[in-house]
């Protein structure tokens, strides 16, 4: 034994003991911001944190969790807050927390920094799941909704331009179909010609005429004639049933090929629309003006609760499996592994939350939440929440649902109401058709998710009253279909906005009505419809000028392949057939003629045992 | 000069192990620091006895460093050893499952592929490579040390200011 050694370590270990009682909390500090800013891909911060591990309690002054979309605000804060969480549990490496108190809590309030972080690619699972690709989804359609450029649209379209900038795909396609066709015609030309049915039908043909100036008269001769016949009878019905067949794949094979000549209405059809899609040509409807008003913006805001709630569902719902995969981790790291053999409780378990505090408009809020757990199975009970706030002037919110991850089939309830609150500077809409800032309104929000599994149906509805719009200057590039319209809304004094996201698996379904919808669709028909349906039909005359005439040569091609080797099996179907009938008519007549050798043969045999006998 | 002679109490209370077994054993001690991953409990324990049994400490360290480098480059081994180990294992499960469940044997890792994957290695290395180092030991000691003490490169380093200064704290320790 060292004895040196063991006062050696003694004395490192009271320093540690020193230094952590000293440093303990500012180092526990450090690692919560972290492991809170990997997940939110944000910065976490937390104001004088006062911990005791033996005693079971965290404390801190302030918390600043940051929203990773706009880094100058945060998602969430917190004043003073109080922390009991077990002791026991902490050294199986659980965290069991039995309850925290939040005071103050708020979203959407100024960082005085940037809470920026370089952020780390991390692995997520490989399968997003439903709010990830609606979220996608929804962007896409946003993306693709027109954008509406009244001061464009209202001028001349030069279809010209547009269809040199657009490459039709018709043409390549057109073509490649064409040259298919030629590889199959010259394929059954080389099987015509490997089969040889012309010398081996000469060859039949001869043999047939040998027997037609051969004339038997003997029974013997007739009868060695009537061989021959079978012979060459079987020899055409061989050729021909090999005949038969190869002419049913090659009318097979052009069948298909023509069938495929179909396709090539609806390759002009794709062009058609990639051309009005780039001429930016809107349909209008109810359904596109809803879209094309509020559709990007009801889209940003819920695909913010959509990453949130993606999130959530990821880090809840990782089930252990029986066979966990093999990971790549980075060097050193190594990959835990979780058992699903027994586990007591869960790795991390929030029992509850109290909470109070304020939003943005100065509504007073409290609530709580329960059962927050990265197992719940562990807990049996799903996740809750609920909070609610209201003002004296009548402003009132309340947000309600439940986490339930219990079943295979992972479900979230989401109820939310806000009710009378004032709009001033409150953005409608992304589009310059309606003003940026509302001088006077108050407005009121329903919203209800529900979700199971990889099936999703969201309602908004949302309604605006006492509406005084605050217009500004003349809209820049304003023309007189935006002024007509702008009419519209300055007589407008409330808004309603109906949408429905409906998502199953891959298939999402997005709709959006509004009140203004109609009042639009009125407008802008009687405005528009006229230089729009003249701006199509002109991308549609010169694209059916440019590719009719190459559909109607490669139609013109394939028939006159198709006739061309029908016509070639056709002849030769035909000489089989006659060569046949005149086996069949030389085979009667050679019966006959034994049957009558035969009788005469018989008779004279007769006559002459008669001539014996008398 | 306080300091310095601190220092050099230290080294000398460090360096009092000089057996082939000694060296030996801070040999195999240190590989298994080196191996595993450096923040694991275990490795405190290792350290502890490294400190507290008679081995010789700057072997352990050179040891240590040494097998961390390897360790680096073996990682995909150590990984994959350790997730057969953890996983297609099937007789082991409910021994993972104990050491997972257990209060503070769950804060060894134990359910971390590279840390049993390499764990495991280093314990199965042990008793071989300190039998190997040991013989090392003598064999350098009987036929080379002698040698290599001729060689210019080692009488260059003897006579330059580093390893002045190395003698000068080691006696610092008298």
């Amino acid at each position: 034994m060292r004895w040196k050694g063991l006062i050696f370590i003694l004395a490192v270990a009271a320093i540690f003991l020193l230094l952590g009682w000293l440093l303990s909390d500012s180092w526990l500090e450090k690692r919560i911001e972290n492991a809170g800013s990997s997940v939110v891909g944000a910065k976490v911060e937390i104001d004088n944190l006062d911990a005791s591990i033996l005693r079971g309690y965290l404390r801190w002054d302030s918390l600043q969790v940051t929203d990773p979309d706009d880094t100058w605000k945060n998602l969430l804060a917190t004043g003073r807050a109080e922390l009991d969480f077990e002791v026991l549990p902490l050294l199986r490496k659980k965290v069991v927390v039995e309850d925290i108190a939040l005071e103050n809590v708020n979203s959407g309030s100024e960082r005085t920094t940037d809470g920026k972080i370089e952020k780390k690619q991390t692995v997520q699972s490989s399968q997003p799941n439903i709010f990830q690709k609606s979220a996608k989804k929804l962007q896409d359609r946003v993306k693709q909704t027109p954008a509406w450029d009244f001061a464009a649209a209202a001028k001349e379209l030069d279809v010209d331009t547009l269809l040199a900038v657009l490459e039709l795909e018709s043409p390549a396609k057109i073509d490649s179909l064409q040259e298919y066709v030629t590889r199959k015609s010259s394929y059954w030309d080389s099987v015509y010609s490997a089969a040889d049915w012309s010398s081996r039908l000469n060859n039949l043909e001869a043999e047939i005429r040998t027997l037609e100036t051969a004339d038997p008269k003997t029974v013997q001769g007739l009868t060695s004639a009537l061989a021959k016949i079978n012979k060459i009878r079987k020899e055409a019905d061989s050729l021909k049933t090999v005949l038969a067949a190869a002419k049913n794949n090659m009318t097979h094979d052009f069948e298909t090929i023509f069938s495929q000549t179909k396709m090539v209405d609806e390759w002009i059809e794709e062009d058609y629309r990639q051309a009005l899609s780039l001429a930016k040509l809107p349909t209008i409807s109810t359904q596109t003006i809803g879209q094309f008003l509020f559709g990007e913006k009801i889209v940003a805001n819920v695909t913010k609760v959509f990453n949130i709630l993606g999130k959530v569902r990821y880090y809840s719902s990782k089930l252990p499996q029986s066979k966990p995969k093999k990971e790549k981790p980075p060097r050193l790291k190594g990959q835990n592994i979780r058992f699903p053999g027994q586990l007591e409780k869960p790795d991390f378990w929030i029992k509850r939350i109290d909470l109070s505090g304020f939003t943005q408009k100065g509504i007073t809020v409290s609530g709580k939440i329960l059962n927050i757990a990265d197992f719940q199975k562990l807990t049996g009970a799903p996740t809750e929440f609920e909070i609610n706030g209201s003002r004296p002037d009548g402003a009132a919110i309340a947000v309600e649902g439940e986490f339930n991850y219990l079943s295979n089939a992972p479900k979230e309830l989401l109820q939310v109401s806000v009710k009378s609150i004032p709009l001033s500077n409150v953005q409608l809409s992304n589009s310059a058709l309606l003003p940026n800032k509302i001088a006077e309104g108050r407005g009121s929000l329903q919203a209800g998710l529900v979700t199971v599994g990889d099936s999703l149906d969201l309602g908004i509805s949302f309604r605006a009253n006492n509406l005084v719009f605050a217009f500004a200057e003349t809209a820049e590039g304003s023309n007189f279909v935006t002024a007509n319209l702008q009419e519209i809304i300055k007589q407008t004094s409330s808004v309603s906005i109906q949408g429905k996201i409906f998502a199953v698996n891959e298939d999402t379904r997005f709709t959006v009505s509004s009140n203004l919808d109609d009042l639009f669709a009125e407008r802008l028909k009687g405005l528009m419809s006229d230089q729009i349906v003249q701006g199509r039909q002109k991308i549609r005359e010169e694209i059916d000028k440019q590719l009719a005439p190459r559909k109607e040569k490669l139609v013109r091609f394939t028939e006159a392949k198709r006739e061309e080797a029908q016509k070639k099996f056709g002849d030769i179907e035909s000489r089989i057939d006659s060569s046949v009938q005149l086996v069949e008519n030389k085979k009667k007549e050679l019966e006959k003629r034994l049957e009558e050798e035969k009788k005469k043969a018989a008779n004279e045999v007769g006559n002459r045992l008669k001539g014996l006998f008398n | 000069m306080f300091l310095l002679k601190l220092l050099g109490k230290l080294i000398k209370a460090l360096s009092s192990g000089q057996s082939p077994a000694q060296l030996a054993g801070g040999f195999v001690l240190g590989m298994i620091v080196g191996l595993t991953p450096f923040w694991s409990l275990h490795n405190a324990l290792v350290i502890l006895l490294i400190i507290l049994i008679r081995v010789n400490i700057s072997m352990a360290i050179f040891s240590a460093l040494f097998f961390g480098a390897i360790a680096y480059l073996l990682d995909p081994l150590f990984h994959s050893f350790g997730y057969w180990l953890l996983v297609d294992v099937t007789a082991l499960q409910g021994l993972w499952t104990w050491f997972v469940n257990q209060p503070v044997l769950a804060l060894f890792n134990f359910n971390n592929t590279v840390v049993v994957g390499s764990l495991v290695i280093s314990l199965i290395m042990l008793v071989p490579m300190y039998f190997l180092s040991r013989g090392g030991v003598i064999l350098y000691r009987e036929k080379v040390h002698d040698r290599l003490q001729k060689l210019k490169v080692i009488q260059a380093v003897k006579k330059s200011w580093i390893y002045s200064v190395y003698n000068k704290i080691s006696r610092f320790g008298d």
